[in-house]
């Protein structure tokens, strides 16, 4: 059977529970278990940089994401919302 | 005991009401979060339903605490009661077409409309001829005792077709043969019945 695409809202969820998980990740991290090539990933950070729910630092050699507080909040909306959705049997 | 039946109404529209609104709140921002239109026509049909039972419950409310005449307290109940209707009724079409675009996204199967619709259709036709047939059934009756007019013999011919109707509708729910088979054979009688009717009728006129 074929795999289903993801939506947009899963691959945001599934790189922003990446960060959540790890205490800061690099982007090879993210892409591995985000299961994400890295130009289309690069976009995705961009994004979530903008709207405030990651965070990056720079250190010598490499980048670290992390996940902010509203991106914590973010997550636990979403957990409701996923429930709420399963309830209505719509996937997200 | 009509007051009592009035303060029951308004507590169970009000937390019908609550519910609603709680659905149509998640929901909402479920179509937020996702983008998705079917979170948001959810959330259309729930507001729509609070809309209509948070109405009713305050039409009630009035009439509890202000106790008009018997004539207006009919009135404004049965208006109350009728907008509710229409509201619940544009609510569950909101709901169902979420869900009809959830299938359509999720299997994509064109087979499946038609036969959606046909379901609806039947179920739906099949249920207003019942509701018919009863008003038709019980007029029949009404004449017959009342005005000692007409026979009999009609309104068994009509409860048969009725008798099929309801089976019918059995058949197509429970997916049975055998309530479809009986609703048939039920249906066949009483056209004999009406046929048999107007074979005296037919009779009659050449009598004469």
């Amino acid at each position: 059977m074929r795999k289903r695409r993801r939506s947009k809202i899963r691959i945001v969820v599934d790189i922003m529970r990446v960060l959540q998980m790890s205490s800061g990740a690099k982007i090879t991290q993210i892409m591995c278990e985000a299961n994400m090539p890295y130009d289309r990933l690069l976009r995705y950070l961009e994004e979530l940089k903008s709207k405030g729910f990651i965070t990056e630092k720079r250190s010598n050699d490499h980048t670290l994401y992390y996940l902010t507080r509203k991106g914590f909040d973010f997550l636990v909306e979403f957990k409701k919302i996923e429930r709420f959705a399963k309830a209505f049997g719509i996937e997200l | 005991m009509l007051k009592l039946l009035y303060i029951l109404t308004v507590v169970f529209d009000l937390i019908s009401g609550c519910i609603a609104i709680l659905i149509s709140y998640y929901a909402l921002k479920a179509y937020k979060i996702s983008e998705r239109k079917v979170f948001l026509l959810i959330s259309l049909g729930f507001l729509i339903l609070t809309s209509g039972f948070v109405g009713h419950a305050l039409v009630l409310t009035s009439i509890l605490l202000l106790r008009p005449v018997r004539i207006f307290i009919a009135l404004v109940s049965t208006y109350a009661s009728t907008v509710l209707s229409v509201s619940e009724t544009i609510a569950y079409v909101l709901i169902a077409i979420s869900y009809y675009t959830e299938l359509k996204r999720r299997y994509t199967i064109a087979a499946l409309v038609p036969s959606i619709l046909y379901m609806g259709i039947h179920m739906f036709t099949n249920t207003v001829s019942i509701l018919l047939l009863l008003y038709i059934i019980l007029q029949l009756i009404l004449i017959h005792f009342s005005e000692k007019r007409g026979s009999l013999l009609l309104p068994l011919g009509f409860t048969l077709m009725l008798i099929a109707h309801i089976m019918n509708l059995m058949a197509f729910l429970s997916l049975k043969g055998e309530f479809y088979i009986a609703s048939r054979c039920a249906y066949f009688i009483g056209s004999l019945v009406l046929l048999y009717v107007m074979s005296t009728v037919i009779s009659y006129h050449e009598e004469a």
